[in-house]
């Protein structure tokens, strides 16, 4: 019983010894690894727009630097580059992150800070560099329909309207893609008066739609619903319902939603932090990259010259379209990094009832 | 006896296999290479996040949220209990006859029973639950037959009747395997004395068979129970509204809004349960285990007087 309670005891010492050298010698990597040439490791969303990244961003980064990119299978998230940075053991040179999170993760001093005497302003679009990221890809969501319930494309009033058009309507768990603000231009709030959202009356007005109203995990299973028919409308992006449409399913999307962002971030740390922002400065210079980006996902990149070539079909389908501006709201990246958890708290206890 | 009592592995093991004494010696030399494991994958990240849950240190801020009724945490704390139980009990439901017929057949009806029990265990859980989502869907493969048979229609998607199949699917192996494996190691002369004796099949099953499994049962049901305790992906991908679990909470603390803390302290609450229920179910072993062990011992096993 000694000899075990000895045994564990000096366990236990070596454990958080193991530990605790584990965490110093990353930082010793930390220091020295940020030299010259190598690799930079990025994680970005993945899926068939991580293919896109790869064509639009990476390849073309790597032909002109030299330099390697990893891309790895793994999702990039707020908490995952807090918990990176907090531990001092940053795996990722260039992480991609929502809008709202990257300024969250800036305001907590998360991130690296954008080197603007590398990257030029004057290459990039309007509202396309942040303090602590350029942006990836500005993407328009908005309501997935079936042409065969909907002769014409649906307003969110509509999309809310069950009694005029029945069926199900498919909405995200993940909030920050717009589910309260739908609500809100459902029940009569004029896009421009979206911010600060009213919480209260964004949930009862998907109370309204009772059992009607159902909430997805993944956009993949709304697409799903849509294409089966179970579902009328949904709440989608438009690279989901783009590739249904050309398989020639009856549905469409109308591009009335968020105006939202993407944006490529370096946390803070990152061992080849040099080449992070070498990154950076190429995608906001590089026009044929946002163009790239722009015909096979119909998302806009940072490029301020990014439309430049593309058909009056694909200019018609991207945010930065004065068609898409007209009718799509553009998300208020500041109000959901200051109040999302506020929001997050009143939508479970909606979902959980 | 009593010198053995404080010892781990379960008894019928040590009874079936003949040798209990060689074994318990060989266990030294890897007793500290266990604490070592344990101290390093449990206790340390299990401090850790005890005293993350307790910041700003010390103060108990973030458990009031959790039990504030204004919130939604304590009804998803239910929940996801409420939910757990449900599913152990149809997991042990469906198991112990699976597992009965798969101990009692030889040949390739043992094997083809076992391969349609682990096969889906191979494939990923995502992919399943996409798979139920097609079949429960009003459209699907599931009310087309019903429609074909002149049943009429469910609504089965986005229910908690669709968690619970979906988790039932995924347990059921976790159950069956231990199970299974106390059932193949019952002597079965035991059975033949029982039978010898007067005892017909149901009293046979009851006192004999169902005894001597209780172990292998117990261990199903502990290891089914705490596993769906933490299910996150079938909650989010059939649940719908109304099934948020824990882990579905604890997720979006951590991911969305790198609320460590909070999540730290949800996580906290459910070890706390668990581990107060855990001797609650380890009783159910040890009686049984002694019980057994007379049985064996009055029957004369091959371990002899221990």
């Amino acid at each position: 019983m000694v000899q075990r309670t000895a045994a564990a005891v000096v366990a236990l010492l070596a454990c958080v010894g193991a530990l605790s050298a584990c965490g110093s010698s990353d930082k010793d990597a930390g220091a020295g690894g940020s030299g010259g040439g190598g690799s930079i490791t990025v994680a970005g969303f993945g899926g068939a727009y991580g293919d896109a990244e790869k064509a639009a961003y990476y390849d073309p980064f790597t032909k002109a630097t030299g330099i390697k990119v990893k891309i790895l299978q793994a999702e990039p998230s707020l908490g995952a580059v807090e918990l990176q940075v907090k531990r001092k053991n940053v795996i990722w040179d260039i992480a991609e992150l929502a809008g709202p999170d990257q300024i969250t993760a800036c305001s907590n001093g998360s991130l690296e800070k954008v080197d603007y005497k590398q990257v030029r302003k004057a290459d990039l679009a309007a509202g396309k560099g942040f303090e602590c990221g350029i942006v990836s890809s500005s993407f328009t969501e908005g309501i997935g329909y079936r042409t065969d319930k909907l002769h014409k494309p649906p307003t969110w009033q509509d999309f809310f309207d069950t009694q005029r058009f029945p069926g199900k309507r498919t909405m995200e768990k993940y909030i920050q893609d717009g589910t309260l603000e739908y609500a809100l231009l459902g029940d009569g709030v004029a896009k421009e008066g979206l911010y600060p959202l009213d919480l209260d009356r964004a949930i009862r007005k998907m109370e309204g739609l009772g059992d009607d109203l159902v909430l997805v995990d993944s956009l993949a299973q709304a697409s799903q619903l849509l294409s089966s028919g179970d579902a009328a409308m949904i709440q989608t992006a438009s690279g989901r319902i783009i590739p249904l449409k050309n398989a020639g399913l009856p549905v469409d999307f109308a591009p009335i939603g968020l105006r939202a962002d993407s944006a490529f971030t370096i946390p803070k740390g990152a061992k080849n932090a040099a080449n992070a922002q070498k990154f950076l400065a190429f995608i906001a210079s590089c026009a044929s990259c946002s163009q790239t980006m722009a015909r096979l996902t119909a998302y806009s990149g940072p490029n301020k010259n990014g439309a430049d070539g593309l058909s009056a079909a694909q200019k018609a389908l991207l945010p930065t379209s004065p068609t898409v501006i007209a009718q799509a709201p553009a998300q208020d990246n500041q109000w959901w990094s200051e109040n999302g958890a506020k929001a997050q708290a009143a939508f479970d206890k909606f979902a959980n009832r | 006896m009593e010198g053995h009592s404080s010892l781990l592995p379960p008894r019928p093991a040590a009874l079936v296999r003949a040798r209990p004494r060689q074994l318990l010696g060989q266990r030294r030399w890897w007793a500290p290479l266990l604490a070592a494991l344990l101290l390093c994958l449990l206790a340390v990240p299990g401090i850790e996040l005890f005293e993350s849950s307790l910041r700003p240190f010390p103060s108990l801020g973030h458990y009031d949220r959790v039990f504030d009724s204004a919130e939604p945490y304590r009804g998803v704390i239910f929940d996801t209990f409420d939910i757990a139980a449900l599913s152990t009990l149809l997991t042990a439901a469906v198991g112990l006859p699976f597992a009965y017929y798969a101990s009692m057949r030889s040949g390739w009806k043992r094997t083809a029973a076992l391969l349609i029990l682990v096969i889906p265990f191979f494939t990923g859980i995502l992919v399943k639950n996409f798979a139920w989502t097609v079949i429960f869907q009003d459209s699907g493969a599931l009310n087309d037959a019903l429609g074909a048979l002149g049943l009429g229609h469910v609504d089965l998607l986005f229910t908690r009747t669709a968690v619970l199949i979906g988790m039932v699917h995924y347990l059921l192996p976790l159950f069956v395997l231990p199970v299974y494996a106390s059932l193949v190691k019952i002597d079965p002369r035991l059975k033949l004395a029982a039978r010898s004796l007067g005892a017909g099949p149901v009293v046979t099953f009851w006192l004999v068979t169902i005894r001597l499994a209780r172990p292998g049962v117990v261990t199903g049901t502990i290891v089914v129970f705490i596993v769906s305790l933490g299910f996150y992906v079938t909650p989010a991908m059939l649940g719908g509204r109304g099934n948020l679990m824990v882990a579905n909470v604890i997720d979006t603390s951590v991911r969305k809004l790198a609320d460590f803390d909070f999540a730290a302290a949800l996580a906290g609450v459910v070890t706390v349960i668990v581990l107060a229920l855990l001797p609650i179910a380890l009783r159910y072993v040890r009686p049984e285990a002694s019980t057994s062990d007379s049985l064996m011992g009055a029957v004369g096993s091959k371990g002899g007087p221990r």
